[in-house]
């Protein structure tokens, strides 16, 4: 009975989803303030309903061990623009200058997002190899940590009276994304969607906009 | 039954093999700053002497066009692993204190460039790294401000790389100002296309100059009045592309005329295009060395 009661316990705790503190994110990805995908059909989970999710999650078969998959997007190109690195206004009626040390920029070369009750490590293991298919030359990270700096420097800029100066990170990427079921001994365990962004290039841009 | 069990023995190479990506490395810095460079060093083996910093006496950059003294200053393990003809290479990020203070301004151009490293056991290696464009300048004029910058990164296809960039500049001066030239400050970059536009887009490259008066780049002549506004957009021409590959962070210089007198202004290096992906299909010198 105990062994009954064990086996319950861990099957109801593995469906638990605990709650979080998560801060706001327009494209379900921190870094990201916005995701343009260049095929129209293609689509964010963030822009799914918990129904959708869920109806395709349904559609996924158990098994005994495993996991079930159901792949929406595979490797789509997509544009983003990352949140906002500074902006300054100038209110007076003298410009100034201001420099900044864009070696402390640093930004997510692979982002992850999940709902549910799945594993981020398991979703980024096997979505965020570099892609160099039919090249000679392939990479991969030893270790998950794919935060990169920005080369070393200043920049320095001039606002001008009455302006704002904003400078932020855009670039192109290539985003994946589906719904996940694992399986053991014939039981879901974890399930929910999960969507991989790679970074594929990065550009600063430097605005003026009046303040 | 009679079982032959065969035990082959194998003979690790000990040798050192070490390669480095061709990037345009450039430095664009006031005389009174003192200038970090980084640069990848890629190596078979995991903390070998190669990568000891202890090991190393001296460093230096240099080429046909000249040399330049280095001071190294750490060497970091990047944790990125590259397989290259079968073999693993680590990538290591070499540190190094640019050892020159120019009291003017000063520009050093060199191509094909090596990077040399003395060691402790005697051994010398020079290894091609690329290019390397050194500009430093003494005093920055502040007639003019770069109120914008926005990089062109693909054509009409969806084919990545640093294509060209918008620019928007202002006169804080109170007279008129001539631009003159606006250059690139990398060796590879020869010349570019150059086109007055109305407003800074989010656009292709060819549809930004589809029916666009293009400009001299060796002349621009474009003046601008107080407190005015010019958007050019750059479409650049390399003159030696395979350096170009991978990062593209680039400094501008800025020549133009007040009542004819001639002055610059230099607007330190820019990031317009980052990839994060290893050039694929691309051909590395493997230097071999012995281990010990």
């Amino acid at each position: 009975m105990k062994y009954i009661l064990t086996f319950l316990i861990i099957l109801v705790g593995s469906n638990i989803r605990l709650s979080t503190n998560k801060t706001y994110s327009s494209t379900g990805h921190e870094q990201f303030s916005e995701i343009v995908l260049i095929n129209e059909e293609a689509f964010i989970i963030h822009n799914l309903s918990e129904s959708e999710i869920n109806a395709s999650l349904k559609t996924l078969k158990g098994k005994l061990f495993g996991t079930r998959e159901k792949e929406f997007n595979s490797f789509e190109d997509c544009t983003y623009v990352s949140n906002t690195i500074f902006s300054r206004s100038n209110k007076t009626r003298e410009e100034y200058a201001f420099t900044y040390d864009t070696s402390t920029i640093t930004y997510s070369s692979v982002s992850v997002s999940i709902t549910g009750s799945l594993n981020v490590k398991g979703v980024f293991k096997g979505k965020s190899k570099e892609i160099s298919a039919g090249g000679t030359l392939t990479g991969t990270k030893e270790t998950e940590d794919y935060i990169k700096n920005t080369e070393a420097g200043t920049l320095t800029v001039v606002i001008y009276p009455n302006k704002k100066v904003t400078l932020r990170i855009v670039g192109e990427a290539k985003i994946s994304n589906g719904v996940q079921k694992k399986f053991f001994l014939g039981i879901c365990m974890k399930k929910g969607a999960w969507e991989v962004v790679n970074v594929i290039s990065t550009c600063y841009e430097l605005l003026e906009e009046d303040a | 039954m009679v079982c032959f069990v065969s035990i082959f023995f194998f003979k690790k190479s000990n040798n050192i093999q070490v390669c480095a990506y061709t990037y345009p490395y450039s430095v664009v810095s006031s005389v009174d700053v003192i200038d970090d460079i980084r640069i990848e060093v890629l190596i078979n083996s995991k903390d070998s002497f190669f990568s000891n910093i202890n090991n190393i006496s001296s460093s230096y950059l240099i080429s046909d066009d000249g040399m330049l003294n280095l001071s190294i200053k750490r060497i970091d393990d990047s944790a990125d692993k590259i397989s290259y003809k079968n073999i693993d290479f680590y990538v290591y990020n070499y540190i190094f204190t640019i050892n020159f203070s120019p009291s003017s301004n000063y520009e050093l151009l060199l191509k094909d460039v090596k990077l040399g490293l003395n060691f402790t056991n005697g051994l010398n290696s020079e290894i091609l790294i690329g290019s390397f464009s050194y500009y430093k300048y003494l005093d920055n004029k502040n007639d003019i401000t770069i109120s914008t910058l926005k990089t062109i990164s693909k054509q009409d296809n969806f084919d990545s790389d640093f294509y060209g960039f918008q620019i928007g500049i202002r006169n804080i001066n109170e007279e008129e100002i001539i631009i003159k030239n606006i250059y690139l400050l990398d060796t590879n970059i020869n010349s570019c296309q150059v086109c007055l536009i109305d407003e800074i887009e989010d656009i292709s490259l060819n549809a930004i100059f589809h029916n666009k008066l293009q400009l001299n780049y060796q002349n621009l002549d474009t003046k601008i009045m107080n407190l005015e506004i010019i958007r050019l957009a750059f479409k650049l021409e390399y003159s030696n592309y395979e350096y170009s590959e991978g990062l593209r962070s680039v400094g501008l210089k800025i020549v133009y005329l007040i009542d004819g007198i001639e002055n610059v202004y230099y607007f330190e290096k820019f990031t317009f295009f980052q990839t994060n992906y290893y050039p694929i299909d691309y051909s590395l010198i493997i230097y071999e060395y012995a281990s010990n």
